[in-house]
């Protein structure tokens, strides 16, 4: 019988920047996308499972899709408690949301700083090239030195956008067998 | 006195919430700490034991991993509704070593034990052993 | 001392009650007066203070201090502020002895300013000398800074220093030319006055001669030469003083005439006099007429003589017009006849000319492209020489090979031969081609029976393994009674953990309906409570207006990325660095001397 994993996925980043949007077209697998703007208050719960090849496991990826304006970041945390994965979001062609990445990621991490949460940070609305203020070198420098892959897509063009939740679900079912590893040699 | 969460003594998983077939929560009650349990990730995680009839216990054992934060409720009867609560307690981490949590609980009278693991110190949290130390009530 | 009031302000102590500000419009009054001399009246232009500042209370401002008893005096101080009531000679002695004292003071006061007034202007002369040499420095400095700055120029603008040489000779030879041509000046302003030199001492020696004359003269003559001489000079002196009235008068009837325009009762008085003046004028002439006047016969006699005379006169000098019109006609037609042969030779002339012009001008066309011209046609001719080289060079190679032309005969057999080999070669061409399309399959078929011999050796393997799993199945299977166990075993354990799964179930629900019911309950709590259902609504307001916010800040961003100039900046400055570049190399590679 297939093992069917459970991760909590929590989506943080600055107001804006497509956390939202990227779940949305995640879950509905491609199919929509909101061309309006609606901002998240306090936390959507979108859930949707994540087939890992070569096994028959699926990973069920719980995304806590945050909000991302200050105002809600005191409610918001009160659901960020036991975060599997974290995924952090900037907007390319918005300078402060890159550098408000770090924030976001160390409260995420603050939530349990005990135990190595896998990441990602995502470069969102690479289809505005002419905007674009934030290379990609930038990026990878700024996840490489916080622990996080990097990805860049474009939730809108629907490009790149299955990508780092795969990574995601595949380091978790990662972090399992090692886990069962080690209750093994407990024994 | 002896251990009444044993399945060769009778007593059932009624309800786990992470069911790996490799790992079972059959293997709590298997009454060896070789095999275990383990959770799936998220938290809380709960597990109900059934017992073969209405027991008094006196303690609980657990040996287990990367537990953070254990509580425990017993219930009489079979009904969801009539859950107690019996004790609450924070672990210490172990590295490369199981946990043992010991629980006294005086005399309580149980039918179901409900385990909740409100959290842990990792993404999942392994349950080798369950012994529940209690003696059969007749009548 | 009482203090002696501000020669500029009213005293305090006259003041009418109401004027709270402490300032002073009283001042004010007398300056707007001054100012708007046709609108001002005092104590209503109160409200318009000359420096703008806006008056917040009511004033009602007077000029003239008034008291209880009506307008009064200005008041000096009062007595009763310090001074005695009792005034006898000790008082005026005391008051003798401290004018005294001020007056020394003031003498001392003044004796020490003129001492600082003499010192500063000798130090003024002593400054007054720095200030000159100074000065004189400046300039040498101002002109050694103009050469540096044009050497700086020259530098900058990368000047040969030829150029530079030469502009300098060309000032030199300026300055020369300049310096001769003031000699020159020089020189003729001497002349001049050795002229000037010249003509005094003749005009001494003809003063002396004629003074000898005049001592030669009989007495008679000399005296009335003598008295001639003294006439002539009472005259002039007479024409001097007459010269002297005259200005003064003149003078004094433009100051007259000034007065007059100024004044315009003084105009009316003189246009009065005037016409005074011709009604005078008109009155005498008319009473001498009345006197003049005769009988009416003989007023028309006269009248008759008189226009008798003016018609004679008028007709004389119509005459005269006449005269002078013919003549005038004569010459304009003798003009006009010149004008025409002038031009008939002209007109030759002028034909000649435009065709001599015209020629010239073709002759200049001609030799500006006349060397352009030339040099084309010298290369045609040189290319056109080395064809005809060729050309000969080719003729004289067929006649040298002239000699070994075969016969018709053999002409005939080697074209036969000819065509012979050509179908040869022809056919063998083909060959090739076919036989190349032949190498090329059969090497694909090579490359695909190779292909062919892994594909074999693959499933050769595959199917060994097959066949050693078919074995190990075989025996398995083999063991009927082992795989019936088995599948038993399962069977049992599969309806186990169906059973405990089903009962598992059975409690999930039942923890799920019990949590749904919690949960409803909570939900239904929530949305009766109001704060819930008013933040809801604020919620989904704030959610509308940062949709709102949110398109409108993309319409902005997108419309600045039009706007946006850094990249067209960013490939204008590599631009001109690149061509910067280019000169820079271009301009070292010319300079070199």
């Amino acid at each position: 019988m297939p093992t069917i994993l459970r991760a909590k996925c929590i989506v943080a980043g600055d107001a804006g920047v497509g956390k939202s949007s990227i779940c949305q077209v995640f879950h509905s697998d491609s199919a929509q996308f909101p061309k309006n703007y609606t901002m998240t208050t306090s936390v959507e719960l979108l859930v949707k499972p994540v087939n890992i090849p070569d096994s028959r496991d699926q990973v069920e990826m719980y995304m806590y899709d945050s909000a991302g304006k200050e105002i809600f970041s005191e409610n918001v945390i009160k659901f960020w408690d036991h975060p599997s994965v974290v995924m952090i979001v900037y907007d390319v062609t918005d300078e402060t949301s890159f550098s408000s990445c770090i924030k976001w990621l160390e409260r995420v991490r603050a939530m349990k700083s005990q135990t190595n949460i896998p990441g990602v940070l995502i470069a969102n609305k690479i289809d505005l090239d002419q905007r674009r203020l934030i290379s990609p070198k930038e990026g990878k420098d700024l996840a490489m030195s916080n622990g996080l892959e990097y990805f860049e897509c474009s939730a809108k063009e629907m490009q790149n956008v299955d990508t780092p939740f795969f990574y995601m679900a595949h380091e978790f079912h990662k972090m399992y067998q090692e886990r069962l590893q080690v209750y093994s040699s407990l024994a | 006195m002896f251990d009444v969460a044993l399945a060769s003594g009778g007593a059932q998983i009624a309800l786990s919430t992470s069911s790996d077939d490799s790992h079972p929560p059959e293997h709590m009650i298997d009454g060896t700490d070789e095999t275990f349990w383990t959770t799936t990730g998220l938290y809380p995680q709960e597990v109900i034991v059934r017992f073969q009839a209405l027991m008094s216990i006196n303690s609980v054992e657990l040996s287990s991993y990367d537990v953070q934060n254990i509580a425990l409720e017993t219930s009489e009867s079979d009904s969801i509704d009539s859950f107690e609560p019996l004790a609450e307690k924070e672990v210490e981490r172990t590295d490369h070593q199981l946990q043992t949590v010991e629980v006294s609980v005086g005399e309580r009278r149980a039918q179901c034990l409900r385990i909740i693991i409100n959290s842990g110190y990792d993404h999942f949290v392994a349950v080798h052993r369950l012994k529940v130390n209690g003696k059969a009530l007749h009548g | 001392m009482s203090q002696r009031p501000p020669t500029s302000s009213r005293p305090t102590s006259g003041r009418a009650p109401g004027t709270a500000a402490g300032r002073q419009p009283g001042t004010a009054t007398r300056l707007t007066t001054a100012m708007n001399p046709a609108a001002a009246r005092p104590g209503s232009r109160g409200g318009q203070v000359a420096g703008g500042v806006a008056l917040n209370s009511q004033v009602t401002v007077v000029d003239r201090p008034t008291t209880q008893q009506g307008l009064g005096g200005m008041k000096t101080a009062k007595p009763g502020q310090g001074r005695r009531q009792v005034m006898d000679k000790t008082y005026f002695l005391g008051q003798i002895r401290s004018k005294i004292n001020e007056l020394n003071a003031e003498v001392v006061r003044l004796t020490k300013e003129i001492e600082n007034a003499s010192d500063e202007n000798s130090s003024f002369l002593a400054y007054e000398k720095r200030a000159e040499a100074l000065a004189s420095e400046i300039r040498d400095l101002q002109g050694e800074l103009g050469d540096y700055n044009t050497l700086v120029d020259k530098l900058t603008t990368d000047e040969d220093i030829q150029d530079v040489e030469f502009d300098c000779n060309n000032l030199k030879s300026q300055n020369d030319r300049e310096s001769k041509k003031i000699e020159e000046m020089f020189d003729i302003k001497k002349q001049k006055e050795d002229q000037i030199q010249l003509l005094e001492t003749e005009m001494d020696q003809e003063r002396r001669m004629a003074d000898n004359v005049v001592n030669d003269m009989k007495p008679e003559m000399r005296q009335r030469y003598m008295q001639l001489k003294d006439l002539n000079e009472h005259l002039l002196r007479q024409l001097e003083t007459g010269q002297q009235e005259l200005d003064q008068l003149n003078t004094k009837t433009e100051s007259l005439q000034e007065e007059l325009s100024q004044s315009q009762v003084k105009q009316e008085a003189v246009r009065l006099y005037d016409q005074l003046h011709e009604l005078e004028g008109k009155r005498s002439s008319l009473q001498e007429e009345a006197r003049m006047r005769g009988t009416p016969a003989e007023e028309r006699e006269r009248l008759l003589k008189q226009v008798k005379e003016d018609n004679q006169e008028i007709a004389s000098m119509e005459r005269q017009t006449k005269e002078q019109q013919e003549k005038i006609d004569q010459m304009r037609d003798e003009i006009t006849q010149l004008d025409l042969d002038i031009e008939e030779n002209q007109g030759e002339r002028n034909q000649k000319y435009k065709e001599l012009k015209k020629r010239e001008e073709s002759m200049d066309e001609f030799l500006s492209t006349f060397d352009e011209n030339k040099m084309q046609e010298l290369t045609k001719i040189s290319e056109v020489e080395s064809n005809v080289v060729t050309l000969l060079e080719n003729m004289s190679r067929n006649m040298g090979r002239f000699t070994n032309l075969p016969t018709p005969k053999d002409l005939m057999s080697m074209k036969e031969d000819l065509e012979f080999k050509e179908d040869e070669m022809k056919k063998s061409e083909m060959t090739t081609i076919e036989l190349a399309a032949q190498r090329d399959k059969l090497q694909q078929d090579l490359a695909k029976m190779d292909q062919f011999e892994e594909k074999l050796h693959e499933e050769q393997v595959i199917l060994q393994r097959k066949v050693a799993d078919m074995e190990k199945e075989l025996t398995t299977y083999g063991d009927l009674e082992k795989l019936r166990a088995d599948a038993e075993e399962k069977k049992k354990k599969l309806m186990e953990d169906r059973v405990i799964l089903q009962r598992r179930r059975e409690v999930f629900k039942r923890l799920i309906q019990h949590l749904t019911i919690k949960y409803e309950g909570l939900k239904t709590q929530l949305n009766e409570n109001e704060t819930y259902t008013q933040l809801s609504n604020l919620e989904k307001k704030w959610q509308h207006h940062e949709q709102n916010n949110y398109t409108m800040k993309e319409f902005i961003s997108a419309r600045t990325m039009e706007c946006d100039y850094t990249p067209i900046s960013r490939r204008v400055n590599s631009i001109m660095d690149h061509f910067n570049a280019k000169l820079q190399t271009h301009m070292a590679g010319k300079t070199s001397y």
